[in-house]
């Protein structure tokens, strides 16, 4: 994982998307354990609250099961979204700036198909 | 929890103007705190005067319980403390320094201060007068690390650092932050080093910390917007300056020419001049 502290983005959100990358690519699978929160913080040398902010934010969005005494694990019924989750923090990005510029919604899915039909 | 360090109204005068002006600040167990001001805005000040190396003229400063003033032994013993200066010595070997510091912590660690040399590369049987701006600071970064201390206070201690080194000594501040639970303070120009290690950060400028606070959670709330624009009222304005405002809140995302901000950025924002 390769994290960049001066990003507007906060670190514990980039840790969130790139878990979820991983995850969805199948680098992590349903039942993996995760490293503890120590071993994270030691070897990515970040914050251990920040590393703890990221898990339970993936624990809270269904990615990972949480019992007391043990790792976090990847959970075994992944959040619906799963397979797509890496597309979200993309197209979210898009409707920021689509409400931004007060763009409506079939604006949007218009230029989505020019970009999809552009890109084959 | 009580606060590890704990200043309230705290006033220093340096010829005639306030540098610190009715500050308070609040360090609690376990936080690594960053200290961002710019050139004199009195962070050394703050951090001299946290481990009673000078006087203040008003106010009050408690260390681990302890009036600052008047540390006991066995606080001093806890603490671990970084000046910006020189640390003297210079006709001693770090090699003696290190026998000569060591005897007086208890819990002086000499395998680890041996190790902290090896990772930092420091020529052991050099005196420490012969050694570049760099290793010196490195020497006095190892001699505040290898009693481990519960508090660490750290004056600008990466600004000789190569990259090398200074990634190192992040590491090892994780390292004592997470195995040893230390409370930690450092003040440093260069803020990437802070968005990566710490989990506090405090802005210090005019005088005062003008907005401090869980740092992941700062940037995540706050957004610089153009100055005309509407917010709910679940957003709030933490301050206007010419032609944009800082606001905080969930909602700041969606409103039109908001934008995320650095630390770099907020440090900018908060220290140009807006009125």
């Amino acid at each position: 994982m390769t994290l960049n502290p001066s990003s507007e983005v906060p670190l514990f959100r980039q840790l969130v998307e790139q878990i979820k990358g991983l995850i969805d690519q199948g680098h992590l699978k349903p039942g993996d354990s995760l490293p503890s929160v120590r071993t994270l913080a030691k070897s990515l040398d970040v914050n251990p609250m920040t590393i703890s902010k990221s898990i339970s934010l993936l624990t809270d969005e269904g990615w990972l099961t949480y019992r007391r005494g043990q790792p976090s694990r990847v959970a075994l019924t992944l959040p619906q979204n799963s397979g797509e989750g890496w597309l979200t923090p993309a197209l979210k990005e898009v409707v920021i700036r689509a409400k931004q510029l007060n763009t409506p919604k079939e604006k949007v899915a218009e230029l989505l198909e020019q970009v999809w039909q552009e890109e084959l | 929890m009580k606060p590890i360090l704990k200043m309230s109204a705290l006033t220093k005068v340096y010829n005639g103007s306030k540098i610190l002006d009715s500050l308070e600040f609040e360090l609690n167990p376990g936080q690594v705190t960053g200290l961002l001001g710019r050139n004199g805005s009195g962070k050394t000040t703050l951090m001299k005067l946290a481990v009673g190396l000078i006087l203040a003229d008003h106010g009050d400063i408690e260390l681990m319980g302890e009036c600052s003033t008047d540390i006991s032994s066995d606080v001093k013993q806890r603490l671990g403390f970084v000046p910006q200066e020189a640390i003297g010595f210079e006709s001693f070997t770090i090699e003696q320094l290190f026998k000569f510091v060591g005897k007086s912590y208890k819990n002086w660690d000499d395998a680890y201060a041996t190790e902290l040399c090896r990772l930092f590369e420091l020529p052991w049987p050099k005196k420490v007068g012969r050694l570049s701006g760099g290793q010196k600071q490195l020497v006095a970064i190892i001699l505040a690390l290898a009693h481990r201390p519960d508090c660490l206070i750290l004056d600008e201690p990466v600004s000789a650092l190569d990259p090398v080194n200074r990634r190192e000594f992040l590491s090892q501040i994780i390292d004592l932050a997470v195995d040893h639970r230390s409370t930690v303070l450092f003040s440093t120009h260069i803020t990437s080093d802070i968005e990566r290690i710490a989990s506090h950060v405090n802005f210090l400028s005019r005088g005062k910390i003008e907005l401090s606070g869980e740092l992941e959670m700062l940037k995540d709330l706050i957004y610089r917007a153009p100055l005309d624009l509407d917010y709910p009222d679940d957003v709030e304005c933490l301050f206007e300056k010419r032609g944009y405002q800082i606001l905080k809140g969930e909602k700041a995302a969606l409103l039109p020419g908001a934008q995320r901000m650095n630390l770099d950025d907020l440090f900018v924002a908060i220290n140009s001049n807006g009125d």
